[in-house]
Parts: C-alpha cells; structure tokens; sequence
C-alpha cells in the first residue's frame, strides 16, 4: 500500500528540500525541453532533421520522469531505486543526440552510411548495460555492484559523447551555425547528467550516502539548469520554421 | 582663352566672355551657346550653362527666355541628358516660374496638336517624357528574360549569359518602345493596362501630390532613370532647410486591386519605416522621406549601377566588400529587419565617384520591400530565383527569416567572388539545385577566389536552416578571419 506523505531523504529535512526543488525544476524543464523537440519535430518537414528532434524529445521526457520518480520517492512510500536509470539513459540519450547532430550536420544523411560496424556493436552494448543495470536494481536493489555498474557506464557515454562533440569542433564549415550552437548548449547537459550518476561511484569506495547524495543534488540542479538554456536554441529553431 | 567678340564658334571661353561682356550682343550667339551643351567635355558643358543663365539673368525678355526653354526643353527627350542642363533649365523654371510655366503650356498644347501624349508638368520643368515609354515588364523581374524559349512563367530564370541577355533585352526594349509609340500614335489616351507599373498620368498627380506632402521644400523631377522590380525610379532634386540633394525618387508599384492595394499600403508602411530606422549605415542605402499616399513612395539617396549590372569588382575589393555586406545585413538584424530580397539587383554601387581611383562601396538597396511585396506579388519577379533561399520554394524549409538574408548573402558573395550565380539555368533546374544539391565551390569556378572562402560561402548557403550561419555576425567574423589570413600570408 502507497503512502502519501513526507519521506526525508537521507533523514536529512534539509537535503530532502533541496532534492523536491531540484528535482520539480528537473521534471518541469525536462518536460519544456521535450515539447520544443516535439515542437520542432513536428513542424520541419526536413527528414534527416527528425532523428534528431526524435533523441531531444527522448532525453526531455527520460529528464522529466528522473525528477517525477524522484519527487515522489519524496512525497511516497514508493522506493523507486530504478529511477536512476532513467538519469543513466538520459546521459545515453544525450551522448547519441550529440552523435547524430554530428552526422546530420557533416552529411546530411544522419551517419547511416558511415557507421562502423564496431561503433554500431557499442552503441547496442551501451542499450545493453542500461537493461540490464534496470534489471539489476530490480533484482537485487542497489548494491556496490549496481553502483559501479551505474558510474562506469555514465563514465562511458560521456566518453562517447564527447569523442563527437570534438569530431564536430574539428569541422571548421560548421562552426558558427545552429547546429553548433545546439551542441554546445547539450555538452553541459550531458556532462551534469553524467556527474549525478558517476558520483554514485562513491559509494563503492565507502563515502557517506549523505555526502554523496548532496553532490549529486548539486548535479541534477546543474543539468535542469543546462537544459534549460538548451530549450533556448529549441524555441529558436521553431521560431524559423 | 579668347577675347570678347571672338568669332570662334568652337571657343567656349570666348562666347562665355561675350555674355560676360557684352550680353546685348551675345544673344544672338545663344543657338551657339546652347549647342555646347552637347559637347563631351564638362568644362564646355559648363561654360554652356553659365552662359545661358548669365543671358538669361542680363537680358531678362520673354524672348530669349522662350528660345532658352524651349530649346533645352527639347534636348531633355535625349538619352544622355547632362547634368549642366538640367540644373540650367532648373535655374531659369525657378528665376521665370511662371513664364517658364506658361511656355511648357504651350508646347504641350502644340505636342498634343501634333498627336502626342498629352503630358503636363510636374514641378517645374517637368515634362512628360522623362517618364519612361517603357510600359511593359521588360526589365522589372530579372527572372522573366532566362532563356531563349519564349514562356509565360515568370519565374524563369536568368541563364548565365548575362550581358548577352541584356543586349538581347535592350534590343527588345527598342522594339517595344517603337512598337508602343506607334500604339500611341493611334490612340493616345491609351494607359499602360496595369500591373506594377502605373500609368504615366497617374505618376505625375502622384508626384505632384508627393511634392506637397513630403518634407521637401521643393521637389523637382530631372529625370526618369529606370524602371526596376519594385519602383519607378526618377532622378529629383529636392530642397529642404536651404539645402538640396540629388535624390531617386521611387514610386514603389502597387497591386491591381483597391483592396490589395490597401493591404498592401499597410505592410509597405511599416516596412519602409524599419528601412527608415535600420538605413543608418555606411553601406544601406538612406531614406529621406516616404509615404504610401496618394501611392507608396520613398525617395532615397542617389543610388548607382547594381551588382548585377556592373563588370565585376576589381579582385582586391571583393573581400573588403563582403565584410561591408555582411556588417550591413547585420546592421538590419540588429534592427530587426529583415531584407528577404537580397540579390545582386539589389547590392548597388554608387556612380558620384568623382575619382576614378576611388573605390565605389557597396549598399544594400530595397531593403525590406520583400516583406511586402511577396505577399502581393509573385516573388520571383521581385527576387531572383538563382539566388533565393530554399524555404522560397519549400515551405518545409521554414519561414522568411534572418536565415534567409544569410542565404542570400551568400549567394551574392559567390557572384561577387565568382561573376557567376551559384545556379543557372530554367526554373526548375533552379530550384532543383538550390534543394538538392551544393553548387560548385567558389574556387573551383574562379582560379582567383581564396579557397578558404568555400567554406564560408557553403555555410551561408546551407539548404537546412541548421546547418547555415546562426547569425550574420559569425559570417562577418569568419570573413574578417579570411582576411587576415591572407594578408598574414601576404605579409
């Protein structure tokens, strides 16, 4: 039976409040940021642009339910250990937008023709890690080993991420556009959401929960901040269309 | 420099000396005088005119004053009409107003006799056919005259035999203009049938009542000087707190129907006044005054020959030109205005250089008309389609916007640096290539463009909004970066 009522994080009334409004602004501009992608989805008519408004919209959504499951962990006797897995494909999310946008935007065909058969392998084993790290908390809960496997996998799609983030820089004809400005406001992004789960790393090396979970509020205000500045380009993007 | 009473009739000197002397006698030599105004010489041309206005000034009879109207009134039909007769004819309207009125009354009762137009004065020296006879569409969109095949699209595209087309167009023009005056001949009430271009009685009132509301002192027309997409173009003089300028006073066209008209009145208003607002740049064409009654009329700064009409920019004033082009697209961004019809045609160089080692710099020209003008005209009469944005033949590429500007400025750095459109052919090749394909880079077309000016151009020119420059001022710097690369390796 669900509870409704006040559950503390951490036993910490203060962490518990800074946690409520960091993760409200995180549903809230997770939520903003999925509808401009959905938004800018819907009105280009440019087919090599919908996978990646199709990836924002994704990230949007994953950011806002990390913040609703989060929020109601709070407000409810719900144990929702697994939503840090939605941080975690969030992060994933993130890194394959940054991906895309570098395909999109070197060759216009969304990198279909150029994908290496072992970044194609990565990509699915990255799929791969986020099932089963769902199925893992289910199983078992957090553990040590759900916590390694959470921080090592975020440590690898910011990796990921990043590999074309400077792949793109490297292209001088893209600097300077849109498409750059977009990437820019998205590195933040996934490096903060990143960070929340990486910091859970911690734990294997035997911090105080405590401490860890106050940085890691630290992070989930950082990446709502970030994405909200990422809507930016959104809302401009749509008032072009 | 001869003594007075010289009877060396190629003497200009002389026979200015004899007015200066002796104007009595000089009068009789006034037939001389006014010939020297067809001489290629200015300083001759000069003497001409000072000539003539010192008669004009000493002898003071009804007499001479007639001979010198009528005499300079004639040499006005002429194609090259100078600039020290007009300003001479100017000064004897202005000195003899009404005698000079009553004189241009009587040649056009005389004209009308002799079945010509009939065509009263505007201002003051003002007549007739200094309107162009050119009722036709010739010459208004660019667009019309690709091509050898004759076609009713309008949309046609200029093929890249530019100065082929434009003789072939002037031959045209002559043909018609014969044509017309034999129509006119037959029946000379008969008006243009519509369209953009208004009637010729219809412009006059116009000007007449342009003259009365502007914040001119005076107004006079000198000359029709072109008939281009948006306007009819007269060359004025216009006075205002003591001043006078020489200015092109543009009678925008307008729609066909009343209420077309009134919508589009509307947005031209508010369109010329963001021109108004934005014109404060060294390299936008200035506004002095406008209106849209009793039709839309702005008058500019004297402006010159387009992009699209000149030679070609020297090699070494091409780079300095873009970045002034770039500053000032961005200069209207900033000002939220937006240009939407930026094409060669519209990237003027002005002609008052008075040096000939002196660089012309470019302006930016009709800025913002497109605004209006596309939602009551078909675009691509008013912009040229080898230069025109992908979202102006899809709608999926988005809307008009600042984006569209940094296309197009684009595509007239690629005619800049190339001398050729970044397209070419019919319509829908055009259009073809403008949504699926980049055109070849600049320096592939060009042995002397700078290769690092491929990407620049290409980024501009990015079919996806995405892909193109965010902003006009990333375009700008990446410029001025191309420069000082070049002049590092020059260096």
């Amino acid at each position: 039976m669900v509870e409704v009522g006040l559950h503390l994080v951490a036993d910490n009334a203060n962490l518990t409040f800074i946690f409520f409004i960091g993760l409200a602004i995180q549903s809230v501009l997770g939520l903003r940021f999925a509808y401009y992608a959905f938004r800018n989805r819907a009105e280009t008519e440019i087919q090599t642009q919908a996978p990646i408004w199709t990836h924002l919209l994704y990230i949007g959504t994953f950011a806002a339910l990390y913040g609703v499951a989060g929020l109601l962990e709070i407000v409810t006797s719900l144990d929702l250990a697994v939503k840090s897995v939605l941080m975690l494909a969030t992060t994933l999310l993130l890194a394959f937008a940054i991906r895309q946008i570098h395909y999109t935007a070197t060759s216009g065909d969304g990198g279909a023709e150029r994908t290496h058969p072992f970044e194609r392998l990565a990509r699915a084993a990255f799929v791969g890690v986020v099932l089963a790290q769902t199925v893992l908390l289910f199983q078992f809960g957090v553990s040590e080993l759900t916590a390694a496997v959470e921080s090592l996998s975020a440590v690898a799609f910011l990796s990921y991420g990043v590999v074309f983030y400077r792949d793109q820089m490297s292209v001088g004809r893209l600097q300077g556009t849109m498409l750059d400005s977009l990437l820019r406001h998205l590195l933040p992004v996934l490096t903060f959401a990143a960070l929340v789960s990486i910091v859970t790393l911690a734990t294997v090396a035997g911090l105080d929960r405590a401490v860890i979970l106050h940085v890691q509020v630290v992070f989930i205000i950082m990446t709502a901040t970030a994405l909200m500045t990422a809507t930016i380009k959104l809302r401009q993007n749509l008032a072009s269309l | 420099m001869s003594p007075a009473g010289s009877e060396d009739v190629d003497d200009p000197y002389g026979l200015l000396l004899d007015c200066l002397e002796e104007p009595g006698q000089a009068k009789s030599r006034l037939p001389r005088i006014v010939g020297l105004f067809e001489a290629d010489e200015r300083v001759t041309r000069l003497c001409a005119a000072w000539g003539c206005c010192l008669l004009a000034n000493e002898i003071d009879d009804e007499e001479t004053i007639e001979y010198l109207v009528r005499r300079l009134s004639d040499r006005l039909d002429e194609e090259d009409v100078s600039l020290e007769l007009t300003t001479t004819l100017d000064y004897i309207s202005t000195r003899y107003a009404d005698q000079v009125e009553t004189i241009l009354e009587e040649m056009d009762d005389e004209e009308r006799e002799r079945g010509e137009l009939p065509l009263p004065r505007v201002g003051n020296f003002t007549r007739a056919n200094y309107y162009s006879r050119d009722h036709s569409r010739d010459g208004v969109g660019r667009t019309q005259i690709a091509g050898s095949d004759a076609t009713d699209d309008p949309r046609t595209a200029y093929a890249n035999r530019e100065r082929e087309e434009r003789e072939r167009l002037a031959h045209e023009r002559e043909r018609n203009e014969t044509r017309d005056r034999s129509a006119e001949d037959e029946s000379s009430d008969r008006e243009p049938e519509s369209g953009t271009g208004a009637p010729m009685t219809q412009q006059r009132t116009a000007v007449t009542s342009i003259a009365t509301q502007s914040q001119f002192d005076k107004l006079h027309i000198l000359a029709t000087r072109e008939r281009d997409r948006y306007a009819d173009i007269h060359e004025a003089l216009v006075g205002a707190g003591g001043e006078e300028a020489a200015v092109a006073l543009r009678l925008l066209h307008e729609p066909d129907t009343p209420t077309e008209k009134t919508a589009f009145r509307n947005r031209i208003d508010v369109v010329l006044d963001d021109w108004a607002h934005a014109a404060g740049h060294s390299h936008v064409v200035s506004i002095l005054d406008w209106g849209v009654d009793p039709r839309p009329w702005v008058a500019t700064e004297f402006t010159g020959d387009s992009l699209a009409d000149i030679d070609g920019v020297p090699p070494a004033q091409r780079l300095t030109d873009a970045i002034n082009l770039a500053d000032a697209v961005s200069h209207l961004h900033y000002n939220g205005v937006v240009h939407a019809g930026l094409d060669p045609g519209n990237v003027i160089y002005p002609d008052d250089i008075v040096e000939s080692d002196e660089t012309r710099p470019p302006f930016l020209d009709n800025v913002g008309l497109m605004g209006a003008f596309r939602f009551h005209f078909q675009p691509a009469l008013m912009l040229d389609p080898r230069f025109a944005a992908p979202e102006y033949f899809d709608d999926g590429y988005g809307r008009i916007g600042p984006a569209t500007d940094i296309y197009h400025l684009g595509a007239v750095l690629y005619y800049l640096f190339t001398g050729q459109a970044p397209y070419d052919g019919q319509f829908a090749a055009v259009r073809e290539g403008v949504l699926g394909e980049e055109p070849p880079a600049p320096s592939t077309v060009a042995a002397d463009v700078p290769p690092e000016l491929d990407d620049v151009v290409s980024k501009a020119m990015a079919t996806q909004k995405l892909t193109r420059y965010e902003t006009v001022s990333h375009l700008e710097q990446e410029l001025l970066s191309v420069r000082d690369r070049m002049d590092t390796n020059h260096g």
